[in-house]
């Protein structure tokens, strides 16, 4: 527990950071709905429909109504607040373990009554709940913004809440992959190079899993295509397979950050 | 009671060698010095014993617990003081004593006040960043990080680093006081004479192995005597002497023979002054260190 305090701590600059950013962003991007949801913004709508249908694909633009707000935060959001918001998990996630080694204070650390189990307990801790507020705070700021500036009367709750969960559960993907790589290198440089490219490896597979059916199994390896916003609001559900396969990712990141670590020679 | 004791512990860093089959043994109430160049796996040693590192092979004990079972019991009686002082940056020293305390079973208050009377006693300030201390106030952070918690086992790897003198003979009267409670101390440096003042017990270390334990003063005994005499002496006809030198009206050599023919050879000369000093430690470790190139040498000529 005093780990997690320590950690969480030590984080909450950064998590204060990124989180106001991304609440002033939210609120940009649904103050420009209503012009979006104009007549204007319907001529956009009618010549975006013109383009071709694998440019609206990769995009994540098929299947959107964008006149409707939650469509249009599916379109915004999965760059912004699924993609960017992933660098964040992953920046957290990646420093988590490697850190003490880099900055040499696993010496302190380490020297301390406690189990190796319990410093990955508490720092998992840390990095689910610097996710959850992330996350939990962007949720609830559009949840606002949505109502202020939402131009019809209908609001559809349930893809609303889809379509939070949905970064929430990349992000945490996200993180504990990259955690799992904390535990793995001895250089923090390396550590966020390595989780950065998985995030931007994992994104790009899930847009060649959507371009073309030869790549279509791509969608089983990477949570970006178990929660594409577009796909949600397609089908207003999450598939359940979908929902096994994260769960046991997350479990076997988990897992595996405890073996890995437990066995781990620490140099300083 | 053994405090400390390793068996043919043994860790390589891939083919690298960190220390080969190194047997430690440590009594209750000792001051353990462990001495050797840089690089010859001191901090290899102590890294192992606290279990930042698994062994290749071999076994180490301390309290009689196994150290890489047992690691968290261990460090509950354990006081650690690293080579290289290296702390969380951003923070105020009060608040990574107090993040230490919190580790720890115990009466925290008792460790708070514990906390107050040692930074009072080494001049801490306990409201500046980690960041701003320098080398020698790191250390004091290090040092009254290692004692708050009342430890049964001093592990402290070239504590004096950094320090000045001043703030050294507090850190040695403080261990001798630690020691006197019945506290184990083992001590790691390269500078000898520290070792000398401090410790019963002495093991040399070298290229990652253990050339020898010893009493310091069984050591200095068994050893030669520097004798340097003024006056005529002529010829010197005694056995035991190496590193003749004269320099003027200045005779001087080490001696290893009976101290008895010495004497009786000394007084049938008219001499104007004479001095008989034990070698420092460090003489002896160089002598050490001489003789196993020497028979080095030897293995190599097919001697």
């Amino acid at each position: 527990m005093n780990i997690f305090k320590w950690e969480f701590k030590r984080s909450r600059k950064l998590l204060l950071a990124w989180t106001l950013a991304f609440v002033l962003l939210q609120f940009m991007y649904s103050s420009f709905f209503p012009s979006m949801a104009s007549e204007e913004g319907g001529l956009l709508l009618a010549k975006l429909n013109m383009l071709p249908k694998i440019f609206l694909k990769m995009f994540g633009l098929e299947n959107l109504d964008l006149t409707n707000i939650l469509h249009y935060y599916a379109m915004q959001g999965q760059f912004i607040v699924i993609l960017i918001g992933s660098v964040f998990a992953a920046k957290m996630g990646s420093s988590m373990i490697v850190k003490e080694e880099n900055d040499k204070t696993a010496e302190f650390l380490m020297a301390k009554p406690i189990s190796r189990k319990k410093i990955i307990t508490g720092k998992l801790f840390a990095t689910l709940v610097n996710i959850l507020i992330f996350d939990g705070i962007i949720t609830m700021a559009n949840f606002i913004f949505f109502n202020i500036y939402n131009t019809s009367d209908a609001f559809d709750f349930k893809l609303f809440w889809l379509l939070s969960l949905s970064p929430f559960f990349i992000h945490l993907s996200v993180g504990f992959l990259s955690f799992l790589v904390s535990t793995s290198k001895r250089r923090l440089g390396k550590a966020d190079m390595i989780s950065l490219g998985l995030v931007f490896s994992l994104y790009t597979a899930s847009v060649f899993a959507k371009l073309t059916e030869k790549l279509d199994f791509l969608r089983f390896f990477t949570p970006y295509s178990y929660f594409d916003p577009s796909n949600i609001v397609k089908t207003k559900s999450i598939s359940m397979i979908y929902i096994i396969l994260f769960l046991m990712e997350l479990i076997g990141f988990i897992v595996a950050s405890y073996i890995y670590f437990e066995k781990k020679d620490i140099y300083i | 009671m053994k405090v400390i004791e390793t068996i043919n512990l043994t860790k390589y860093y891939g083919k690298f060698r960190g220390i080969e089959n190194v047997n430690l043994s440590v009594d209750e109430g000792e001051i353990f010095g462990f001495i050797g160049p840089n690089g010859a796996g001191k901090s290899t040693t102590i890294r192992l014993l606290l279990n930042f590192l698994y062994p290749t092979f071999g076994t180490a004990e301390i309290f009689g617990k196994d150290c890489f079972k047992e690691s968290p019991e261990i460090k509950k009686l354990i006081g650690y003081i690293p080579g290289e002082v290296n702390y969380y940056e951003d923070v105020k020293v009060k608040d990574l004593l107090e993040y230490s305390i919190t580790f720890y079973e115990g009466d925290k208050e008792k460790y708070r006040r514990k906390m107050f009377e040692l930074s009072k006693r080494f001049d801490l300030d306990l409201n500046r960043r980690i960041s701003d201390l320098s080398l020698g106030n790191r250390k004091k952070v290090a040092v009254v990080q290692s004692l708050i918690h009342e430890p049964r086992l001093l592990i402290y790897d070239e504590p004096t680093n950094g320090l000045d003198p001043l703030i050294q003979k507090e850190l040695f009267d403080l261990i001798c006081e630690e020691n006197k409670k019945g506290v184990t101390v083992f001590f790691s440096s390269h500078v000898l004479s520290e070792v000398q003042k401090l410790c019963t017990k002495v093991a040399i270390i070298r290229e990652g192995k253990i050339m020898t334990i010893e009493n310091v003063e069984d050591l200095r005994k068994r050893q030669y005597k520097i004798v340097k005499i003024e006056g005529d002496v002529g010829e010197i006809t005694l056995s035991g002497i190496k590193n003749l030198k004269t320099r003027g009206n200045t005779t001087s050599f080490l001696f290893s023979g009976d101290i008895n023919e010495l004497i009786l050879f000394l007084s049938r000369k008219k001499i104007d002054n004479l001095s008989i000093e034990e070698p420092t430690l460090e003489e002896i470790f160089m002598d050490y260190y001489s003789k196993e190139e020497e028979h080095n040498e030897h293995i190599q000529m097919g001697i």
